[in-house]
């Protein structure tokens, strides 16, 4: 997954799209958007939106916390959960340093983005990205040069590609900010 | 791979609703396809409607999922040229709206005491019947204009123009209409008159006009209080970012940093109410600099021609003795030192003074109108207008910059800003000279263009039947007078009938049929309209839900969302259809309901409505215009009235000469994407008005009389004066002059106002977020639980000064009252300036607070004048408030995630129901 900062405009369609898809619960987000900033000061400041969810890292920490093999990384580079055989202990919510997991208060199963696995595998694209009113997201395959995702991040240019801290996770959801429209600020995970 | 939780929890709760059948609606026959964008579930059948979303003022095309007959999911339509197939937070939620189990589901008599919330069912032909009665009982005892219809921008996805058709056969001259007055008309009405083709505005209408199709992007566009990426997002918004993204410049003009803000080049956090003297402080740097378009100022516009000084009325041959010729003016050339006729198109023998003057002219004293003009901006330096604005001069200068640098590829778009204030109508017309002065008008790039979508017979607005209303009762509505331009659209001034439900002067309503949500969070100074319904005799609320308003209600009336309803979406050279694509309980679109009413009427002998049956009696000519009917209207739609919705439209089409029923139409969009009425090239032709005219041989010019751009525009003083253009029949003059030039005064109650600012410090704002459109979306749990309170936000300086924390609850207060709100401590607005959204809250409104109180704008909100000249908008931006910290929350308000389950869908007690079953047999002979 890519974000384009630049072009997200804080609209939080893609939380409710996300909503809609998976099911997921009240109270719970397996795609959120935060706004960081204003920073600055009046007039002359500077603010984005800033969208997270499961990072699906290359070395995802909740994979290694999950006492039954529910949470595995896919061949294709995404971080799953299969739901039969989870049993809701929050191993991998502890685990996980991007808050990016939830239990569902009625399944007691841990859910998290997908990237909207269903969809993909008919030959779509995840509800997060084909709603986004700002044309601000991108899902493909980041090794493949010649994908979307690797295209945008290649004409994003060097040093305005960012990525949440890496917490030995490897995180793989990039995010491209310019700063003419502000400049990158660490995000506190911890509240997340 | 195993298959994750998710598909099967989808699974199961497919399952459940199994029984419900599989009822579709309306076109269920015909406007389904394959997904495109691979199905939903991998096990079931699931069928995709093309429709579009009505979840703000925008038409975004959606994609419908249905299975088993139950609407399981929406997203974008690819299809849909603005939108592209993206969706914000409103649309998407709508599955939860659709489904809500607070909905209204039948017709409601009340049997309790008003607003004690006990009702019994009864059938929809007995509530016609009833609402019938009282219509007519009111009628013959106090005359028509007993009758109130109030609809529109309470938030509804309302229909339009079935109100106003109602109300001119029941002869009764007052629509009470919130928007009207303070919401875009006010730019419309000007922008009209002004050149013909309405405000330029991309969120009432979304944005065709410069995005590249054969044409090419806007190079610089200027946002001025208006936000689409937080107000019609996937028609506005998408193509603004887009743009953006591929290198659009752009200035925002906003208190709020909004998302637009965020991106622009500048932003200048205008003080709220002091639009209009930056709007005059641009026209004036660009005079002075002499940047404007020379080509449209000289030859297009009514600019070089010499102004009556006693009149304010453009000088024409025939007024200072030289012959008269169709379409001449009187200009001073410089080239003979002397008064000389300009003929159309233009006389290159001429060479008119813009500035100058005055010339004795035939014995009339004259200026030209590009000197009134310059004149009445003199005083806005970029100093001067940055004392008052409160902003930077090197900012403003930057600002107007990328705007003149960049014209004429450019645009300047207004919002609802200026209309929510006294200047309402003056920017409007500043807007107007701002976009035209500088060339940006039917170029390439530009937001101003004149696009027709050829011969389209297609489109859900019926005739509204102007011609049925008596003369006598039409001059009855109130505000006629003073407030002429009301007169486009047929609605009343609130505040003058606001004073009438309290007084009964100079008559009293007694019967209101209301179809907007909430009227209580859209009215200025609720608390005043809560006393003013309570007058009313009886009242008959069409709603989706139990609202602050149904308190007062003695019917609720199930009324229908936007996956329930018909409208055609004209954008560019495309019609798209929205179509019911299922049908629940018993709701009624707004068509059928007043279609059977009036046929109930009808059966009653009442006044006009039997005459309304009547196809020749409806139709517009000689026979059927009474006398002293000066306005002119069409034919299109005047058809008699129906019993559905699909009937209606079928009789619509036949009558323009249409290809398809509603049903075919389906099928063509189902099948192409959309109708297409001409082809992109020929849609997008620039310059237009330069086109020639195959009798005359002249060019066609613009929509106007003149045929120029009436940036001086007498016929707003005419208005004034006879109601022409826009009344029915001629008016007395009202108390004042209509100014055909802006004008600056400080908003009444301004912080330069100590009356005001001593006792309430802060000047205040209100907008949209991307959450809510007005009353809508405040029952439905994905959307309340991510922001179930309003903010008010508050600059660091004054949080500091008046003891507030982020995070506080907190008082609001303006000199009419005080309401609730959680601070927002940010820099997001600037020191002396709050902002604050509108809300009220369902989970209440059943209680002594109706919901309305707790946190709403409204509550703060002036009902009193003074009110904008020409139309009389209130003022609902640029007040003065104080804010102090309160002791907590308000008692029963919802504010975490698992209250809202109360409103989860639960599909074992959802109906679906035919539509031509649902309503039980309503009698109308």
């Amino acid at each position: 997954m890519v974000v384009d900062l630049d072009r997200c405009i804080g609209c939080y369609g893609c939380e409710i799209a996300c909503k809609q898809e998976n099911d997921v619960d009240l109270g719970a987000y397996w795609n959120r958007v935060d706004q960081m900033g204003p920073y600055g000061d009046f007039p002359r400041i500077s603010a984005y939106w800033l969208p997270h969810a499961c990072q699906h890292c290359a070395e995802p920490a909740c994979v290694e916390a999950c006492p039954t093999g529910a949470s595995h990384r896919a061949d294709d580079g995404v971080v799953l959960v299969d739901a039969d055989s989870c049993i809701g202990c929050e191993s991998c919510m502890k685990a996980c340093p991007y808050g990016a997991r939830s239990i569902d208060s009625r399944t007691h199963v841990a859910g998290k983005c997908t990237l909207c696995v269903d969809l993909r595998e008919a030959g779509g694209r995840p509800a997060c990205v084909k709603n986004c009113v700002g044309q601000a997201r991108f899902v493909g395959d980041l090794d493949d040069p010649n994908s979307d995702v690797s295209q945008a991040v290649a004409n994003a240019g060097e040093g305005n590609v960012y990525y949440l801290a890496d917490a030995g996770t490897g995180p793989t959801v990039a995010y491209i900010l310019h700063g003419n429209i502000c400049d990158w600020h660490e995000p506190d995970v911890t509240e997340w | 791979m195993s298959k994750t939780a998710i598909s099967r929890r989808k699974f199961l709760a497919a399952t459940t609703v199994a029984g419900l059948g599989a009822v579709l609606a309306g076109c269920a026959s015909s406007g389904l396809e394959e997904a495109s964008d691979g199905p939903v579930a991998e096990t079931e059948d699931v069928r995709v409607v093309k429709t579009l979303c009505r979840g703000c003022v925008g038409h975004c095309g959606v994609l419908a999922h249905v299975k088993n007959g139950r609407v399981i999911k929406v997203e974008g339509d690819p299809d849909q040229l603005y939108s592209q197939g993206v969706m914000c937070a409103k649309g998407l939620s709508q599955v939860q709206a659709l489904y809500n189990p607070n909905r209204v589901k039948y017709p409601m008599r009340r049997v309790g005491k008003r607003g004690e919330n006990k009702w019994e069912r009864i059938s929809w032909d007995e509530a016609l019947d009833e609402i019938a009665e009282q219509i007519v009982k009111y009628a013959q005892e106090y005359g028509p204009e007993s009758l109130l219809v109030g609809y529109g921008g309470g938030g509804h996805p309302f229909q339009g123009s079935y109100a106003m058709r109602f109300l001119n056969v029941a002869d009764s001259p007052n629509i009470f209409e919130p928007g009207g007055l303070q919401c875009l008309q006010p730019r419309a009405v000007i922008g009209n008159l002004m050149w013909g083709n309405g405000p330029i505005d991309i969120t009432s209408w979304g944005l065709d006009e410069c995005e590249d199709f054969g044409g090419t992007d806007a190079k610089a566009m200027v946002l001025w209080g208006i936000n689409p990426c937080g107000s019609n997002l996937g028609n506005a918004g998408r193509p603004v970012n887009a743009m953006r993204a591929r290198g659009m410049k752009t200035v925002v003009i906003d208190p709020r940093f909004t998302p637009d803000a965020s991106k622009a080049d500048v932003w200048l956090p205008i003080r709220p109410g002091t639009d209009l003297a930056l709007m005059m402080c641009w026209i004036k740097y660009i005079i002075d600099n002499e940047l404007y378009d020379e080509d449209i100022v000289y030859r297009w516009s009514t600019l070089p021609f010499l102004v009556n000084l006693d009149t304010m009325m453009l000088v024409r041959p025939e007024d200072v003795g030289m012959e008269a010729e169709d379409l001449a003016y009187v200009v001073w050339d410089r080239n003979t030192n002397a008064a000389q006729k300009m003929p159309y198109p233009y006389d290159d023998a001429l060479d008119p003074a813009l500035d100058g003057g005055p010339y004795e002219v035939g014995g009339l004293t004259c200026k030209p109108a590009f000197q009134l003009l310059k004149e009445r901006c003199d005083e806005w330096t970029i100093e001067r207008a940055a004392e008052v604005c409160w902003l930077e001069a090197d900012m403003i200068e930057e600002a107007i910059r990328i705007y003149t640098d960049n014209s004429p590829q450019a645009g300047l778009t207004v919002g609802m800003a200026s209309d929510h204030t006294e200047h309402s109508c003056q920017a409007g017309i500043a807007h107007i000279i701002l976009n035209m002065i500088m060339g940006n008008v039917c170029k390439p790039g530009t937001l101003a263009q004149m696009f027709t979508s050829g011969s389209n017979p297609y489109g859900a607005a019926c005739g509204e039947l102007q011609h049925f209303i008596s003369e006598g009762q039409y001059k009855k509505r109130f505000g006629i007078t003073e407030y002429k331009a009301m007169n486009n659209r047929g609605w009343c001034h609130n505040s003058i009938l606001l004073e009438a439900m309290l007084t009964g002067e100079p008559y009293r309503p007694h019967v209101l049929i209301e179809c907007s949500l909430n009227k209580m969070i859209n009215m200025p100074n609720a608390q005043k309209w809560d006393l003013a319904f309570q007058q009313l005799e009886y009242i008959v609320h069409r709603t989706l839900y139990p609202t602050s308003f149904t308190n007062y209600a003695d019917l609720m009336l199930p009324s229908t969302e936007w996956l329930e309803i018909y409208w055609v979406g004209t954008y560019a050279n495309r019609v798209y259809v929205r179509q019911p694509v299922v049908h629940l309980w018993e709701g009624m679109d707004e068509p059928t309901f007043f279609g059977l009413l009036a046929q109930k009427l009808a059966a009653m002998g009442h006044g006009r409505f039997p005459d309304s049956m009547d196809p020749e009696k409806c139709a517009v000519n000689e026979n059927t215009l009474p006398p002293n009917f000066v306005k002119s209207i069409g034919n299109g739609g005047q058809i008699p009235w129906w019993s559905s919705t699909e009937e209606m439209l079928d009789m619509m089409y036949e009558q323009r000469g249409a290809d398809m029923t509603w049903k075919e139409l389906c099928d063509h969009v189902a099948e192409n994407g959309w109708y297409e009425t001409t082809s992109s090239e020929d849609y997008h032709t620039y310059e237009t008005y330069k086109q020639l005219d195959e009798e005359t041989g002249l060019p066609v010019g613009f929509g106007t009389p003149s045929k120029r751009l009436e940036l001086y525009c007498d016929r707003i003083v005419t208005l004034g004066r006879t109601g022409a253009p826009l009344a029915n029949y001629e008016l007395e003059p009202a108390s004042y002059e209509y100014d055909p030039l802006p004008y600056y005064h400080e908003m009444s109650e301004s912080p330069l106002n100590p009356e005001f600012s001593e006792e309430y410090p802060l000047v205040s704002t209100s907008g949209h977020i991307p959450m809510y459109t007005h009353g809508t979306l405040r029952n439905v749990p994905w959307i309340r639980e991510r922001h179930p309170v309003p903010q008010l936000s508050i600059n660091p300086v004054d949080a500091d000064k008046y003891g507030v924390e982020d995070g506080d609850w907190v008082w609001v207060e303006s000199k009419r009252g005080r309401t609730q709100g959680k601070a927002l401590v940010t820099t997001a607005v600037g020191p002396g300036v709050t902002h604050m959204e509108r809300f009220w809250f369902p989970e209440t409104a059943n209680t002594a607070t109706k919901g309305m109180t707790e946190m709403n704008v409204g509550m703060l909100t002036s009902d009193e004048g003074p009110f904008s000249t020409i139309i009389g908008s209130c003022t609902y931006r640029g007040f003065q408030v104080k804010v102090y910290k309160a002791d907590g929350a308000p008692e029963g308000v919802w504010t975490e995630p698992e209250q809202f389950r109360a409103w989860v869908p639960n599909y074992d007690e959802v109906e679906e129901t035919s539509l031509d079953e649902a309503f039980g047999g309503v009698s109308v002979d």
